[in-house]
């Protein structure tokens, strides 16, 4: 039915099994779809959040899928910039889930501010003093990057190729690539820093605050140091489960490989500082606030396992594997290292967000607690939607793995 | 936001921020026009068939011609 | 990178905490004053809005030593690299270099609640429901005791203590009228302090020597909220009660020096 889009030599599934795939992930949207509604008309009580929780599931998920989607502009340096030809087999699948992970957050945060219409307050009345103004200038100026590199990807598919404007426009825009690489990797160094700055900043907030190299805390580089190190991961990952559900060799191990070495050894280097970072914090900042290391935990289910299970089980053992050559060439151990390693990640942010705002700094004020409501599970499950959603169809209409006939060949 | 606007300070904060941003927002613009520009250059163009082996990329390794 | 300039006015409070009977006058006072929104159901304390919060402390010790106060909360208005005004992203908030206000522009603000997640005194409160308009409406009739002197909030913006900012714009006003300039010391005062049953809190210009605030906020048993983190509150407590200035702040075991000991 779909025959005429689907690129040349390569095959797909039927087109009603793709349409029953993407049933789960319509269902997923609709309940993100209603929840967005409440929340629109009915105004934030929808959720459970508070005066004491005003960041929660919402921005834990933002922060996570940013950082996750940070393989794009990674990989993107290293394919561009750096000239690593092999990455150029993986990049395609990169820039779509970063498009897909940044246009979520963006989606999302249009529903956590209160006043969503007013929204484009933060450009034009900005404060530049502020993280947040440097963060939203950087991810909306980096979406329109990802969808200019998107964009030659999608003019791949057969039918549109047949337009010769199409097909000259997308061979130019991939002359041309290096340029939105690189200003993509200068927003996105921004950016990743600055949501590690905006915890880093509250210096009045003893939990998150850092010491400050001129304006950027430390979690400023640490932050974009975990992002370039989870990335290429959670590409892995991606590709992985793509593999698994096509049940095709997609990616050559070479290309793997060099992303499970980088991201080990971005990892391990990241696991280093972080662990200087916290043994100065809880040596420098925490004491100067009158506090000691245990007193962040006196009440609450949030404890000093939760740093441990961070920096121990999701970042130094993942680094281990992934550092290793014939571990990391394990199948096994690299998805686990993979997965552990972008935990590791999702746990940081959880830890800064979450962490910071349950810990009340005042003495006599009293610990509160939160679960998220349906309807902010919902919106966060929509993202997780319509990523599936847009990766399956550019996965069946578009030639993402240059490589993916040859790799199949024999079995062809 | 721009210059001349209601809340625009001539100091170096802003010079250095928004001096940033706008040089990242025109590389960008300009890296899409000049493409545009090409393209429409070339629609004038007849397609030339593929007699000439595809170009070499100057990163490429010597062993690789 | 943020200009601490000194303005001429430097508005600040001093609250006596063995003064304090936690009676929550003050409360109720801001909170008609300022136009709060309630709503039907005000069960749900972590989405209340109290500007000037009441908490309740104890010295934690077993009968007959047990002991109890009271810490009335207003906005701290923080005079040192103030921890909301340099994350607001639209600029709604601000501190007026003028006076020291910390101010809140409610139509700027989008609803980010950085600026809830920066304050350390939780003296920030969101706009979780719609108020006095649209989809939730309040219980009929509570329009008609609304201020006209201040402005409603709409639903997703952030409110707090503006120390009763438009108290000062009257005050100027009657002045200009009169052809003054300068304002007396009663012609400006919140209403929490006016309220106060038993005179616990002192409002003036703390630049101003003759204010009593002045003088109050130098007394030995002065002391601040959480004055370790560095954000210089314009509000003062004051109690001779040892166990009430160390809840005032965080303190390692050994590091509290006894100022005052309460004469029975």
């Amino acid at each position: 039915m779909d025959a005429a889009l689907i690129p040349d030599g390569l095959k797909r599934t039927s087109p009603v099994k793709f349409f029953l795939w993407t049933l789960p992930w319509l269902g997923l949207l609709a309940w993100g779809g209603l929840s967005a509604l409440l929340c629109l008309l009915l105004g934030l009580n929808q959720t459970n959040m508070s005066n004491i929780f005003a960041f929660a599931l919402w921005i834990v998920f933002d922060l996570a899928v940013i950082a996750l989607g940070a393989g794009a502009f990674f990989t993107g340096f290293l394919t561009y910039i750096i000239g690593k030809k092999e990455l150029k087999d993986i990049i395609n699948a990169t820039v779509i889930i970063g498009f897909i992970c940044y246009s979520g957050a963006v989606a999302m945060l249009g529903i956590d501010i209160g006043q969503p219409i007013r929204g484009w307050f933060i450009f034009w009345h900005a404060n530049i003093h502020s993280m947040l103004t440097e963060v939203s200038f950087c991810i909306t100026a980096y979406l329109a990057v990802l969808g200019i590199e998107y964009l030659p990807i999608i003019l791949e598919n057969k039918k549109l190729q047949e337009i010769r404007d199409f097909r000259i426009f997308g061979h130019n825009l991939h002359h041309i690539m290096a340029v939105f690489a690189a200003t993509g990797v200068f927003l996105s160094f921004f950016h990743q820093g600055s949501l590690g700055g905006m915890f880093g900043v509250m210096y009045a907030r003893p939990f998150a605050a850092r010491w400050e190299f001129y304006i950027w805390p430390t979690t400023f580089f640490l932050f974009v140091f975990s992002a370039i190190a989870a990335g290429p991961c959670f590409t892995i990952l991606c590709t992985k489960l793509t593999e698994a559900l096509s049940r095709k060799k997609l990616v050559p191990d070479g290309t793997i490989q060099l992303l499970a070495k980088i991201s080990g050894w971005l990892l391990a280097g990241y696991m280093v500082l972080k662990i200087i970072d916290t043994l100065g914090w809880v040596h420098g900042i925490v004491p100067s606030a009158g506090l000691t290391f245990m007193d962040f935990f006196r009440e609450g289910p949030y404890g000093a396992w939760l740093l441990g299970l961070e920096i121990i089980v999701c970042g130094i053992i993942p680094a281990i594997i992934l550092i290793t050559p014939q571990a990391r060439q394990h199948q096994g151990l690299l998805i686990v290292a993979c997965l552990l390693n972008c935990t590791g990640i999702v746990l940081n942010r959880f830890n800064f967000i979450i962490l910071t705002l349950a810990i009340p700094v005042m003495p006599f004020a009293r610990f509160w607690s939160y679960l998220p409501t349906w309807q902010e599970w919902g919106i966060a499950m929509a993202v997780v939607g319509y990523g599936m959603i847009l990766f399956s169809a550019s996965y069946r209409y578009l030639p993402l793995f240059p490589r993916e006939k040859e790799l199949n060949a024999a079995v062809n | 936001m721009t210059p001349f606007s209601f809340e625009w300070q001539w100091n170096i904060d802003y010079a250095v921020f928004m001096g940033f941003l706008y040089l990242a927002l025109a590389v960008v613009a300009c890296g899409l026009v000049v493409t545009v520009i090409k393209t429409l250059m070339h629609l004038h163009e007849e397609d030339q068939p593929e007699t000439e082996p595809p170009e070499i990329p100057y990163r490429s390794k010597y062993s690789e011609y | 990178m943020m200009k601490q300039a000194e303005g001429k006015y430097k508005y600040g409070m001093v609250i006596d905490l063995d003064k304090c009977t936690g009676c929550g006058t003050c409360m109720v006072a801001c909170a008609s004053e300022n136009n709060v929104s309630v709503r039907t159901d005000e069960s749900d304390k972590e989405r209340s809005i109290a500007w000037m919060q009441l908490f309740k402390i104890t010295n934690g010790k077993p009968f007959p030593q047990t002991e109890v106060g009271y810490f009335p909360r207003p906005c701290m208005h923080c005079h040192h690299h103030t921890p909301c005004v340099s994350v607001c992203p639209p600029t709604a908030t601000q501190m007026d270099y003028h006076t020291g206000i910390v101010s809140q522009i409610y139509t700027r603000c989008i609803g980010c609640r950085y600026c809830q997640a920066a304050c350390p005194y939780h003296a920030r409160y969101f706009n979780w429901y719609d108020g006095y308009a649209w989809i939730q409406p309040f219980p009929k009739g509570l329009e008609r005791q609304l201020s006209p002197e201040i402005s409603v909030r709409m639903r997703g913006v952030v409110e707090k203590c503006s120390f009763c900012h438009h108290r000062l714009m009257r005050a100027r006003t009657r002045a200009y009228a009169e052809g003054r300039r300068e304002l007396e010391e009663h012609e400006y005062i919140t209403a929490c302090a006016e309220a106060c049953p038993t005179q616990a809190i002192t409002f003036g210009d703390l630049n101003n020597p003759k204010h009593k605030v002045t003088r109050l906020s130098k007394s030995p048993y002065a002391f601040r909220l959480l004055e370790k983190l560095g954000t210089e509150p314009k509000v003062y407590y004051l109690s001779t009660r040892d166990w009430v200035r160390k809840m005032a702040d965080n303190y390692r075991p050994d590091q509290l020096e006894p100022v005052g000991i309460r004469k029975t």
